[in-house]
């Protein structure tokens, strides 16, 4: 996809009307620092980040960012408009009000918002951002590019999914309520096995029931309970109260009461300095996210201790497993409080009994019983504070402990059934918990499936990007070789660090020597231009949707020689991309005029900036020859005057290039210089700087070549001159001026390689030639 | 680039594999989350909400079953 242009009204720089043309070729755009050329990026990525522009992110910019989006000096009741058609004839308008809301329409909405900023725009002080960021950083902003979007869904998913089905299955609490029925079989039964446990089912049974009948253990309990009551029924009153007493005095309320301060006590020493930590962790996130730049020690972000990076990992580990800890005491808590409950509840079902009426009379206990009767054991339940257990101590422990002294009493039968009634009560306790053991079982079962499946997915991603990741590491590699040709720094690629699940770093080779990072010995430039080769890269794998590419101010940090090998990576990694070139270096907009085709890259620059109201203007001198051609009939002084113009321009670039001596003028006659002053000086030059190989190897002047100029530079001073100030050209005359003026562009143009004369050769810095070598201009041997 | 979709056999060699180390899980589930990981969970993170119904589900495939049945 293309862009055929951008028109801008009144936004950024703009006034009421500007166009850039491109007809869906690549373009060079040249402008002084502040013409306005950002402008077009600008209108890139506010319709990419739905109109946000990242450097206008400032608290002063207005809500919509309107202060900076629309220019200063926009007529009252007239929005700023943007409007990007792309090659199809679609187009995109963005109309945005005096308030910055804006409403965008047009065909080529979806296509255009198809595009990633991140992958179609560079600007100047982005280059190295991507080397800058952290692992975790540069692992996010290549997650696009790896296509593993639903595998991080689904990762995602399964982990939560495990979460969920622990929280609704009541996991943890299933754990704590099999942990405390264990406990108490323990105490009834020590270490008797499965089977000694049916084996005592059984006897109770047949002491109680007699032969045959039931077989299932949960049955002959139940039978058996039956059958207690039976028996009980069948008691005296005096019988039935020893029962309830020996009932009482086996509830232990003090071992609960001990469980639940004990565990309120841990969790309450554990919390502490857990909450101060997590307060911590949003104090040090800055400090976080510099030290990770820096490379140093971090603060962890779960407790804010400083640890070493290489640490990090096991650290948080440490502390997820700390907290699973605190969890699991938690739980602990929530299980003994729900012993306590049951029994806070069986003590209150004993003491309200008629049959123990006259004891809690002859004890001095009923108001103990009054207040037993009051207590609400669902409200302790949900919360048991330090002043419901000091209650509980106080007033009902007294009544277990004058029960149990009591119940010494009880005749041996009584104490007999009391007994067997507290064993069958566990057992069948313990029987029907194997239900719960089982579910839970199913659950840690899933749960490990789900463990499994999600390590099964990221293993997945891992792989997956692994692969992308050596596909872009081959690219940048070519990329930084065409950059930098047989240069002792190789080997640049990403890698994902060993141990760590969502990161990316970059490394090469300096000298010979692995180095972990580009920041540790490349410097700015180096680090600019490995960032140019990392956005390419990345860049040139959004082929599926082929966005334009804007490269704006991008290679202010390289040198001369690293700036011209940018050509030869866009000639052979993007010659079918459409790229918006942006520039404030005559120099490189000079090289890249000569050096890039013509059949598919235009030239434009722009005018000094002047006032807002004027806006962003386009600079005349940058018409072409066809535009000269296309005044022939109807106008051709005006194709005269076009084509003198052409040559006072590109005659400037090529006298500067090839270091031509120009004569100093008094005032801002230097600025003003015509294309026959230019040609006079590189005819005089010419004549012994310029050479071509002869028939022989050796080097010659180049004759034919000033005898081009000087047929040139004759048309220039006549007919140019007329064209320009006489307009009385006829069309003959212009056009053997633009056929002259074509060829002397020509002369410089290798006829066997068709590179231009441009390439610096030698260290000292004396000769230019062309590509193959062909043509050669020697500096200062004039 | 386009993000690439699970392949059915993918999937299923995923969740060989995890059955193999967890084979308590019926086959039901399994099914359930085949049906998931080629749908619902690769769109998008799924709520809370949706999360805790599919959580409902498998909890109501234990209860349905009278003890759980392993995958052959």
């Amino acid at each position: 996809m293309r862009i055929r242009s951008i028109s801008l009204a009144w936004f950024r720089g703009a006034a009421e009307s500007l166009t850039l043309e491109l007809g869906s070729k690549s373009a060079v755009i040249y402008g002084e620092n502040g013409a306005g050329k950002s402008s077009f990026v600008d209108a890139i990525e506010y319709v990419l980040n739905n109109g946000k522009i990242g450097h206008l992110s400032h608290e002063y910019s207005g809500r919509h960012q309107e202060k900076g989006v629309i220019n200063t000096h926009t007529p009252a009741d007239v929005s700023a408009v943007l409007t990007i058609t792309l090659d199809d004839d679609s187009e995109l308008r963005a109309e945005i009000k005096r308030n910055g809301t804006a409403t965008a329409s047009g065909a080529a909405s979806a296509a255009v918002h198809g595009w990633d900023y991140r992958r179609t725009v560079l600007r100047q002080d982005e280059v190295a951002a991507f080397i800058r960021n952290t692992k975790g950083g540069k692992y996010s902003e290549i997650l696009p590019l790896l296509g593993l979007r639903p595998l991080e869904f689904a990762a995602e998913n399964v982990r939560q999914l495990a979460k969920a089905l622990e929280r609704q299955g009541r996991v943890r609490e299933s754990r704590a309520e099999l942990e405390m029925i264990k406990a108490r079989r323990d105490a009834a039964f020590g270490e008797s096995s499965d089977l000694d446990l049916v084996q005592t089912i059984a006897g109770r049974y047949e002491k109680y029931c007699g032969q045959g009948g039931a077989t299932q253990a949960l049955t002959r309990c139940e039978a058996i309970t039956a059958a207690i009551g039976q028996r009980m029924a069948h008691y005296s009153d005096e019988q039935r109260r020893h029962l309830i007493l020996r009932d009482l005095a086996g509830l232990d309320l003090t071992s609960s009461i001990n469980a639940v301060r004990s565990a309120t006590a841990e969790l309450a020493n554990a919390a502490e300095p857990l909450l101060e930590e997590k307060l911590e962790v949003l104090r040090s996130t800055g400090g976080f996210i510099a030290a990770v730049q820096a490379g140093n020690e971090v603060a962890c972000p779960a407790c804010g201790q400083p640890v070493p990076v290489e640490e990090f990992r096991t650290h948080v580990n440490n502390e997820q497993e700390r907290l699973k800890g605190m969890l699991k005491t938690l739980d602990g808590r929530k299980a003994a409080i729900g012993v306590l409950c049951d029994r806070l509840n069986a003590l209150k079902s004993g003491v309200s009994k008629p049959e123990l009426g006259p004891w809690l009379e002859q004890g001095g206990l009923e108001q103990r019983a009054k207040e037993l009767a009051a207590l609400s054991v669902a409200q302790v339940r949900v919360n048991c504070t330090e002043d419901d257990l000091r209650q509980i101590e106080t007033a009902f422990v007294p009544l277990i402990v004058t029960a149990t002294a009591a119940a010494k009493d009880a005749p041996p039968d009584v104490q007999d059934l009391a007994a067997d009634t507290r064993l069958i009560e566990v057992a069948r306790e313990v029987v029907a918990s194997r239900k719960l053991a089982e579910q839970l079982k199913y659950l840690i079962a899933l749960a490990a499936f789900l463990e499994s499946l999600e390590r099964g997915v990221r293993d997945e991603i891992r792989g997956r990007s692994q692969r992308v990741i050596d596909e872009l590491s081959a690219d940048i590699q070519t990329m930084w070789t065409i950059l930098h040709p047989g240069e002792e720094i190789e080997g640049v690629r990403l890698y994902m660090p060993e141990g760590s699940d969502k990161a990316i770093d970059i490394e090469l080779k300096f000298f010979g020597v692995e180095q972990e990072s580009p920041r540790l010995t490349l410097s700015e430039g180096y680090r600019n231009s490995l960032g140019l080769c990392l956005f390419l890269a990345m860049a040139k794998r959004e082929a599926e949707t082929d966005p334009p590419l804007f490269l704006d101010d991008v290679v202010v940090s390289l040198d001369r020689k690293h700036r011209g090998m940018i050509v030869e990576l866009l000639e052979k990694e993007f010659r079918t991309r459409q790229v918006i070139l942006l520039t404030h270096d005559r120099d490189w907009y000079a090289e890249l005029r000569e050096r890039l085709d013509s059949g598919t890259w235009l030239f434009k620059a722009l005018l000094p900036y002047d006032k807002p109201a004027v806006g962003i203007r386009w600079s005349a001198k940058t018409s072409t020859f066809g535009d000269a051609r296309a005044f022939l009939t109807d106008a051709p002084d005006a194709a005269g005057n076009t084509a003198r113009k052409i040559m006072d321009t590109e005659l400037a670039l090529r006298a500067e290039r090839l270091k031509v001596r120009m004569p100093y003028l008094a005032a801002n006659r230097n600025d003003h210089r015509t294309g026959h002053d230019f040609l006079f000086r590189i005819i005089a030059d010419g004549a012994v700087c310029f050479r071509r190989k002869g028939a022989g190897g050796g080097y010659e002047a180049y004759a034919d070549a000033i005898t081009t100029f000087r047929a040139t530079d004759k048309l220039l001073v006549t007919w140019g001159n007329k064209a320009s100030h006489g307009f009385d050209v006829v069309r003959p005359e212009a056009e053997k001026l633009i056929a002259e003026c074509e060829a002397t562009l020509e002369v410089f143009i290798c006829p066997n390689c068709r590179k231009p004369v441009y390439k610096l050769v030698d260290a000292s810095a004396e000769l230019l030639q062309c590509e193959c070598g062909h043509l050669q201009w020697r500096y200062g041997k004039a | 680039m386009t993000d690439t979709p699970l392949s059915s056999d993918w999937v299923k060699a995923r969740l060989r594999d995890a059955r193999a180390a967890s084979p308590l899980v019926p086959v039901a589930t399994i099914q359930l989350i085949e049906v998931l990981l080629r749908g619902q969970f690769i769109d998008q993170e799924l709520p809370s909400r949706k999360l805790s119904e599919i959580a409902d589900s498998l909890l109501a495939q234990t209860e349905s079953l009278d003890g759980p049945k392993a995958a052959p």
